[in-house]
């Protein structure tokens, strides 16, 4: 017990899990009053504003894109850069599928499946191979990218609605690579793999609750 | 002492910058005190336009990024030489051959294939290596101009004083990429070398990723659909 508290009062150990706590307050606070309320927006879609803010109230994506970020960090390399750069770009061709009207089955579930794995990925503290993980960060990001792209044409204006939320797509990558390498070290990166297993049982909410009669 | 060495070109590089923006901000205020207030509405209308189109805006920071740090100074100064040329032409000489072509005003006249094509650049000079990136820098420098230059134009009223408006938009654009390459230059000063390549790949791919939904977009414009509202009743007590 001794030992565990002489961890907590090291200076190198308590200001890293100050600022986990308070990260994690923080997106709590940012995820827990809206659960469920995904590409719910009401009235017209407008400019860069509206587009910034889908990715953000959308706790499915957030959640998702985030766990690109610490997946990332957590697989270290070229992984930390690697992800976050395919997923937009793959992003964007999802994206021109739903702005055309090519129907792609079941969105929402392939979002939601996408939280699942993901947080699935970082709580196992899976090291897939390069290739493994960029075509599984691509087959969500065209998931993600559809369920944007259907909604863009009927904005005010598209064009800043979609730079809205590719920058905002891409601001919570960074946050993600930011909370995976801030969690990298307090506890060997369990703490990184817990809050995984959260990203995940919150993916499995959002795919069981359609089911739900 | 050497007075041509790499430290003082440097540091000239950054007097250049200082001397630059000090001109835009003097001549800001010179030209409040100046002139009439309709010019000063235009003026100040016209250097706020890049700040207020996104895509746009992304782009010239893009470019100011890419042109910034292992550039030697006179590759610099030819890449700002070529963008400043470019933009000139794009707001004075650009518009009368557009207008021309009929196929190309069709194809110019949406603002999103400019931005798209300035994102396109802009992104691909900040996502490939270093070593590509020095070839794609002249094609960025002109086409971040020209993008910037047309954009401004399609923009602007078009009355007596609207030159104001386009000169103001250009050099509002250029003093955008001025600050960029002068942020990033700061940053990489206390910056680890490889999280700026990171967070410039990051960015680069926003950009790609931008511009092909601006290049979709632009190509699928779909009229927006105004909801009809039903017929108004007329009351008996109102004949008319």
């Amino acid at each position: 017990m001794t030992v565990i508290m002489s961890k907590f009062k090291s200076r190198t150990f308590r200001p890293k899990v100050a600022w986990a706590a308070k990260l994690m307050s923080a997106a709590a606070c940012i995820v827990a009053p809206a659960p469920a309320s995904a590409h719910v927006e009401l009235g017209a879609l407008g400019g860069f504003q509206s587009g910034f803010v889908h990715p953000i109230i959308g706790a499915d994506h957030l959640l998702a894109m985030l766990a690109v970020g610490i997946w990332g960090a957590q697989m270290g390399g070229r992984n930390v850069w690697t992800l976050p750069v395919t997923f937009p770009l793959i992003m964007a061709f999802g994206a021109i599928f739903g702005m055309v009207g090519l129907a792609l089955p079941n969105v929402e579930l392939g979002i939601a499946l996408s939280v699942v794995v993901l947080g699935l990925a970082i709580a196992c503290a899976w090291k897939a191979p390069e290739w493994a993980s960029l075509v599984l960060i691509a087959v969500f990001a065209v998931f993600h990218g559809h369920a944007h792209g259907a909604v863009l044409p009927s904005a005010i204006d598209p064009a800043s609605y979609a730079v809205g939320f590719v920058v905002a797509t891409g601001l919570i990558h960074v946050v993600g690579i930011g909370v995976g390498l801030l969690l990298l070290r307090p506890w060997k990166g369990r703490l990184s793999q817990a809050l995984g297993g959260l990203i995940c049982l919150v993916g499995v909410y959002f795919a069981a609750t359609p089911l739900i009669p | 002492m050497n007075p041509f060495s790499a430290q003082h070109a440097q540091v000239g590089v950054h007097v250049v910058y200082i001397g630059a923006i000090l001109i835009i901000f003097a001549g800001a205020v010179s030209l409040q005190l100046l002139v009439p207030i309709e010019v000063v509405d235009y003026v100040s209308n016209g250097i706020t336009l890049p700040v207020f189109r996104y895509g746009l805006l992304l782009s010239l920071i893009a470019c100011g990024i890419a042109l910034s740090g292992r550039n030697r100074p006179l590759a610099l100064v030819l890449h700002l030489v070529t963008l400043t040329a470019a933009t000139w032409f794009g707001l004075h000489w650009a518009e009368p051959i557009v207008l021309s072509h009929k196929r190309l005003s069709e194809i110019i006249a949406g603002y999103p294939v400019l931005a798209a094509a300035m994102s396109m650049t802009a992104g691909s000079a900040l996502l490939v290596p270093f070593s590509a990136r020095k070839l794609l820098l002249p094609i960025l420098s002109l086409v971040g101009g020209l993008g910037l230059g047309l954009s401004v134009i399609l923009e602007s009223p078009y009355d007596g004083d609207a030159h104001w408006f386009s000169w103001a938009g250009g050099i509002g654009g250029l003093a955008i990429v001025l600050s960029s390459i002068i942020l990033t230059d700061a940053v990489r000063q206390f910056c680890a070398g490889s999280w700026l390549t990171i967070a410039e790949r990051i960015l680069g791919s926003w950009l790609i990723a931008a511009s092909l939904m601006l290049a979709a977009l632009s190509l699928q414009q779909r009229p927006i659909e105004i909801p009809r509202l039903p017929p108004v009743s007329l009351g008996e007590d109102n004949p008319s």
